[in-house]
C-alpha cells in the first residue's frame, strides 16, 4: 500500500519528536527514516533525512537498539572500518556520502537481482550468523562484480574502485574480523599477523585484489603503520600503489589521532590525556620508521606541531598541575574526605607515572622525575604531620589512619608499588618503635620474620587484667589460672588500671586490657603505659576485628591483639608468643 | 621413550579440574595484575597456596606456595594488607574472604570509591544480618501464635515494634521447652548461618540470592550474545554460558533445599544441635558455588554498550577467571565443548599483566581491577 508522497516538509515535523517521544516511538521513527533512506524513495528529501539522523545519533548511541539486518547495511559491512563522515577533501578512507551513489549504480545495473537478494534476506534469520554469512558472501560477490565493471567504465564516485575491491575481498575480511575481533587491535602480534598472512594469501591464490583487505586491517589497528612494518619484516611484496595508500592511510590516522588529542586536551582527565599522548607519540615514531623519504617528509609536514602540542600539554596539565591537585587531596588537618579531590589527585598521580616514557621522547624526563620526587616528599611530609599529632580518640584515629593510607596510595600511583610498600612498612616501623617520635625505621617484611621458640607460660608472672565487664574478667582470670598465672590483679576501668600501674609499675609483667571502656579507653591506657615502660607486653582485647583497628592498635604500641570472643587455646597462643624470650 | 614423543599419553585438561570446592579454592580479589582472579586453598599439608591463571601469559593454572607470593611479584599496597589478612586469619572460604577483602578495601588503598563501596557493603551486611534475625524471630512467633504475629508484623518497621517482637519471641521459651538463654543463642546462630542467603520470606533478598539472580541474567546475556557470533568468540561466550547454566542448575537446587529446610525456624531451633550442620552446609555450599561469579557479571554487564571487538576482549578476560565447577559436581553434565579446545583458545589469547613494551606492571589493569571493587556488594 502506498502512502502520500514524502516531502521535506512532511518529515521535518519529526525533528521535535526525536527528542520528546518514548523510546519505542523514537525507534519507530528511526526505522521509518532508514527505510526512506535506502533505497532512496525520494532523493530530494535525503538531506533532511541526514539532518534528522544526525540529530538522533546521540539518543541512538544511548539506546543501542539492535540494528535490523538490511541489504544496505550488509553491503557496507566489509568496508565499514574505512568509512568516515568528513568531506571528500580527506584523501583516505571512504566518505559516507559515496555509499549512496554506489547503491544507485547497483540498482541501475541490476534492480531485479537486488530485489531477489532483498527477498532472500527477509527469510534469513539475523541471529543465525552462519546463514547470514553464506548469504552475504554471495551478495558481496555480485556487488563487487557490478561495481568493478562500473569502475572500469569510469562511472561512479571516486572511491568506487576501492569499494569494489573491498567487496571482492569481503570473505577474507570477515574471516579476519571473526578471528581477530578486537578493535582497535593494540598490537600486531604473532597471532594477528598470522591471520593477516592467511587472508592475503587466500586472496592472492584466487587472483583477487588485496588492497581493500590490507586497508581494512590497517584501519582496525591502533597504529596502522604496524601493518607496513609487518609486511616489510615478513618480506611480503605488495604493489607500489597499495604501499603508497597504506602509507598515506597511516599518516592520515596519525593526523586524526593528533586532532582528537588536541580536541580532548581541554576536558580529558590528566591520566587519560597522558595515555593518549603516549599512544600518539608511539604511533608517530612507528609511522616515521616505516615510511620512505617522501612519506617521512609528508608526515613531518603534517605533524610538525604535534610534539610541541604534546609537550605543552605535559607541562601544563600533568607536571605543573600535579602538586596543587595532590595538596588539595591531602589537607593539613584530618577532616572529612573530599572524594572528588582525591579522585582528581589520583588521576594526576597516575598521569605522572604514565608520562615517563613519553617524557623521555620529549626531553621532559628530568621535570617529570623532579615532580614525582616532589609528590613523594609531599606525601611523606603529610604522613609525618599526622604521626606527630596522633589523636587519642577512636574516631580521630581512624581519620588519621585513613589520611596515611591516602598518602601511601598517592605514592603508589605516582612513584610505584615498591616505594609505597616501603613507605607503609616505614610507617609501621614508626609505630613499633619504642620512641615513636623518633625517625621511622623500616620493619622486616612479615614474610621474612622467623618464628621464635615458644617458652612455657610461667606462673611467676604478675598480670594486670583490665575490663569493665566483671563476667569477662572472671572468665579471663579462669583461663589465666589454667595457664598457671595465679598472680592476677583486676581493674574495672582505665582509671583504676593507671592508678594501679603508677603506684608500682615494675611488678607487672603483662597487661591484658579491653579497648572500649567508659572513661579512659584501652588505647589511652596503652599510651600512658608506653610512656613509662615501653617494653611491657600489652595485650589488647576487643570486639573490633578489622585491619583498620589493628593498624590503630599498632600505632599505639599495642604488643598483641585478640578479638572477642576468644577461646582458651587462642589466648594461650597469644600469651606464649607475647612472653617469648622474657 | 622420550616425553616429547607424540604417543605419550598426556593428561587431558579435564583431569586438571578441581575435585572439590576446597580444591578450587576461594577467589581472592588481588589487584596485582599477575594475581588477578587468583584463588587460595590449602595444600595436602594444610598450608596455604595460591592458584593463578594467565601466569606470565601462559596457559593453565599455576600453583604458588603462599609464602612465595610476595617474592613473585611486587604486590600493590592493597594486596600487601590482604595477603597479611589472609595469612593471619587463614581465610579459606568465600564468606571470610569477602569480609577480609571489604575490610582491606575500606582502608582506601584501592582508591576512594572502592573504600566507599566497601564501607557501604559492610554496613549493608550488618543491616541485613539484623533484618534477617528479626524476620526469623517473627516467623517463630508466627508459628507459635499466629494472631499476635499479625499485629507485630504491622509494627515491625518501628524500633518499639521490633522490641515487642523480641519480647514475644522470648515469651515462647516456656511454651516450647527451651530456656530463654538457649533460645537466644540458637536464634543468633541460625541468623548467622542463614543471613548470607536470607530467608525466602524476607522482604529483601540476601546477598547470595541476589548473586543467583545476577548469574541468571549473566547466563541469558552471554547465551543470547553467543548466538549471533561466529568463530572463537561465539564458542567462548557459549562455553561461559554453559558453565553458568550448570552452576545455576546446581545452585537453584541447593537454594530450594535451603528454603525447604528453613520453612520452619521453630522446628530448627527446637532441634538446633541436629539441624545446625544442615543449614550451615546449604548456605556454605551456595557461597562456594557462586564464588567468583559476581566480578564476572560486573565485567560482562560493564561492556554491554561496546561493539563486538571490545566485548570479545572482555570475554578473553572472563575466560581466565571463570569459576569452573569441581569434577565431583560435573556428573551428568552433557558438555558440548571439549575443555582442551577451550584451553587452546585461552592459550591463544591470554593477556599478560605487564606492559608489553616495558615489562612494567600494567597500571591500566590495576585500575580496572580496582574499578571492580567499586561495584561489588
Amino acid at each position: 500500500m502506498k502512502g502520500p508522497p514524502v516531502t521535506t516538509d512532511s518529515i521535518a515535523g519529526l525533528s521535535e519528536k526525536l527528542t520528546s517521544v518514548s523510546e519505542t516511538k523514537f525507534l519507530g521513527v528511526i526505522q521509518y527514516l532508514s527505510e526512506l533512506q535506502f533505497p532512496p524513495t525520494a532523493p530530494s528529501v535525503l538531506p533532511e533525512i541526514r539532518r534528522l539522523m544526525d540529530k538522533a545519533r546521540p539518543r541512538l548511541r544511548e539506546l543501542k537498539p539492535p540494528r535490523p539486518l538490511t541489504l544496505t547495511r550488509l553491503f557496507c559491512r566489509p568496508f565499514e572500518d574505512l568509512l568516515h563522515s568528513r568531506g571528500p577533501e580527506i584523501a583516505q578512507g571512504i566518505p559516507r556520502s559515496e555509499i549512496e551513489p554506489c547503491w544507485q549504480l547497483l540498482t541501475n545495473r541490476d534492480a531485479a537481482a537486488l530485489k531477489d537478494f532483498a527477498a532472500e534476506l527477509a527469510a534469513v534469520s539475523p541471529i543465525a550468523p552462519r546463514q547470514v554469512l553464506e548469504f552475504a558472501e554471495r551478495f558481496w560477490g555480485h556487488a563487487a562484480r557490478i561495481l568493478a565493471d562500473c569502475a572500469a567504465a569510469k562511472e561512479g564516485p571516486p572511491r568506487l574502485r576501492l569499494i569494489a575491491d573491498t567487496l571482492a575481498a569481503a570473505q577474507a575480511i570477515e574471516a579476519f574480523k571473526t578471528a581477530v575481533p578486537a578493535k582497535p587491535i593494540d598490537r600486531l602480534a604473532d597471532v594477528e599477523s598470522a591471520f593477516v598472512k592467511e587472508g592475503r594469501h587466500s586472496l592472492v591464490e584466487r587472483g583477487l585484489p588485496v588492497e581493500g583487505f590490507l586497508l581494512v586491517v590497517a584501519a582496525r589497528l591502533e597504529t596502522p603503520a604496524e601493518l607496513i612494518d609487518f609486511l616489510n619484516r615478513a618480506e611480503i611484496g605488495i604493489a607500489t600503489p597499495t604501499w603508497r595508500k597504506l602509507s598515506a592511510f597511516s599518516i592520515a590516522m596519525v593526523e586524526d589521532q593528533a586532532r582528537n588529542f588536541e580536541l580532548n586536551c581541554g576536558t580529558a582527565r590528566p591520566d587519560d590525556l597522558t595515555r593518549a599522548a603516549d599512544r600518539l607519540m608511539a604511533a608517530l615514531a612507528t609511522t616515521h620508521k616505516v615510511l620512505d623519504a617522501t612519506g617521512r617528509t609528508a608526515l613531518e609536514r603534517s605533524t610538525q606541531g604535534v610534539s610541541k602540542m604534546v609537550r605543552q600539554m605535559l607541562n601544563s596539565k600533568v607536571i605543573d598541575a600535579a602538586s596543587a591537585a595532590i595538596d588539595a587531596a591531602l589537607p593539613n588537618a584530618a577532616g572529612a574526605v573530599d572524594v572528588e579531590a582525591l579522585v582528581a589527585a589520583e588521576s594526576h598521580a597516575r598521569a605522572l607515572r604514565r608520562s615517563r616514557r613519553v617524557a623521555r621522547v620529549l626531553d621532559l624526563d628530568a621535570r617529570v622525575a623532579a615532580m614525582t620526587d616532589s609528590v613523594q616528599r609531599r606525601c611523606e611530609a603529610h604522613i609525618a604531620r599526622i604521626l606527630s599529632k596522633m589523636p587519642t580518640t577512636s574516631g580521630e584515629q581512624d581519620a588519621a589512619m585513613a589520611g596515611i593510607s591516602r598518602a601511601i596510595r598517592i605514592v603508589e600511583l605516582a612513584v610505584g608499588t615498591q616505594e609505597a610498600t616501603q613507605l607503609m612498612m616505614t610507617v609501621r616501623g614508626h609505630f613499633s618503635s619504642p620512641t615513636s617520635g623518633s625517625a621511622p625505621e623500616p620493619v622486616q617484611n612479615p614474610q621474612t620474620v622467623q618464628p621464635t621458640p615458644s617458652p612455657a607460660v610461667s606462673s611467676t608472672r604478675r598480670v594486670l587484667l583490665v575490663d569493665d565487664e566483671s563476667s569477662i574478667r572472671k572468665l579471663t582470670r579462669e583461663m589465666l589460672r589454667r595457664m598457671t598465672f595465679t598472680d592476677v590483679v583486676e581493674a574495672e576501668s582505665g582509671d583504676e588500671a593507671l592508678r594501679l600501674f603508677r603506684a608500682d609499675p615494675l611488678p607487672f609483667d603483662l597487661i591484658i586490657c579491653d579497648w572500649s571502656m567508659p572513661g579512659i579507653s584501652g588505647m589511652e591506657v596503652c599510651k600512658q603505659v608506653r610512656a613509662a615502660k615501653s617494653d611491657l607486653p600489652f595485650l589488647m582485647v576487643t570486639g573490633r576485628n578489622d585491619t583498620h583497628s589493628r593498624m590503630v592498635a599498632e600505632a599505639f604500641g599495642v604488643s598483641a591483639y585478640i578479638s572477642k570472643p576468644f577461646a582458651y587455646q587462642e589466648l594461650k597462643e597469644k600469651l606464649l608468643a607475647l612472653m617469648a624470650g622474657r | 621413550m622420550s616425553l616429547t614423543e607424540k604417543n605419550v599419553p598426556l593428561r587431558t585438561p579435564e583431569q586438571f579440574l578441581p575435585s572439590t570446592f576446597e580444591d578450587r579454592g576461594a577467589a581472592i580479589p588481588f589487584t596485582t595484575p599477575m594475581f588477578a582472579y587468583a584463588r587460595v586453598r590449602k595444600d595436602y599439608r594444610d598450608r596455604l597456596e595460591l592458584m593463578v591463571t594467565r601466569f606470565t601469559a601462559a596457559a593453565g593454572v599455576y600453583v604458588v606456595p603462599w609464602p612465595m607470593v610476595p617474592d613473585i611479584a611486587a604486590l600493590t599496597t592493597h594486596d600487601v594488607l590482604l595477603y597479611e589478612e589472609v595469612s593471619a586469619k587463614r581465610v579459606l572460604n568465600p564468606y571470610d574472604m569477602r569480609l577480609a577483602a571489604l575490610g582491606v578495601a575500606k582502608t582506601g588503598l584501592a582508591g576512594p570509591k572502592a573504600a566507599a563501596a566497601a564501607t557501604a557493603a559492610l554496613v549493608a551486611n550488618e543491616n541485613f544480618k539484623a533484618l534477617n534475625q528479626l524476620m526469623l524471630i517473627l516467623r517463630v512467633v508466627e508459628e507459635t501464635e499466629r494472631s499476635s504475629a499479625e499485629v507485630l508484623t504491622r509494627e515491625i518497621s518501628t524500633p518499639e515494634g521490633q522490641a515487642r517482637v523480641r519480647e514475644a519471641f522470648f515469651s515462647i521459651a516456656g511454651t516450647i521447652g527451651v530456656k530463654r538463654e538457649l533460645l537466644d543463642k540458637r536464634i543468633s546462630e541460625l541468623g548467622l548461618a542463614s543471613y548470607s542467603v536470607g530467608t525466602a520470606w524476607n522482604p529483601t533478598d540476601g546477598r547470595l540470592r541476589q548473586s543467583l539472580k545476577t548469574l541468571q541474567m549473566l547466563h541469558d546475556s552471554l547465551g543470547g550474545w553467543a548466538v549471533a557470533q561466529l568463530g572463537d568468540v561465539g564458542d567462548q561466550a557459549r562455553f561461559c554460558a554453559e558453565i553458568a547454566e550448570h552452576t545455576l542448575r546446581i545452585s537453584t537446587k541447593v537454594l530450594t533445599d535451603f528454603d525447604e529446610a528453613m520453612t520452619s525456624p521453630l522446628a530448627i531451633i527446637k532441634s538446633w544441635n541436629e539441624r545446625k550442620a544442615e543449614i550451615e552446609k546449604a548456605s556454605g555450599r551456595l557461597a562456594w558455588l557462586l564464588d567468583g561469579w559476581d566480578p564476572v557479571a560486573e565485567i560482562w554487564f560493564g561492556c554491554q554498550s561496546m561493539e563486538v571487538g571490545p566485548r570479545a576482549a572482555v570475554l578473553q578476560e572472563i575466560l581466565q577467571m571463570l569459576p569452573l565447577l569441581p569434577r565431583e559436581e560435573l556428573d551428568g553434565w552433557k558438555k558440548s565443548f571439549l575443555l582442551s579446545e577451550i584451553e587452546g583458545l585461552r592459550r591463544k589469547w591470554v593477556r599478560c599483566g605487564e606492559d608489553w613494551r616495558t615489562g612494567e606492571v600494567d597500571i591500566d589493569i590495576v585500575e580496572r581491577l580496582e574499578a571492580l571493587k567499586e561495584k561489588l556488594r
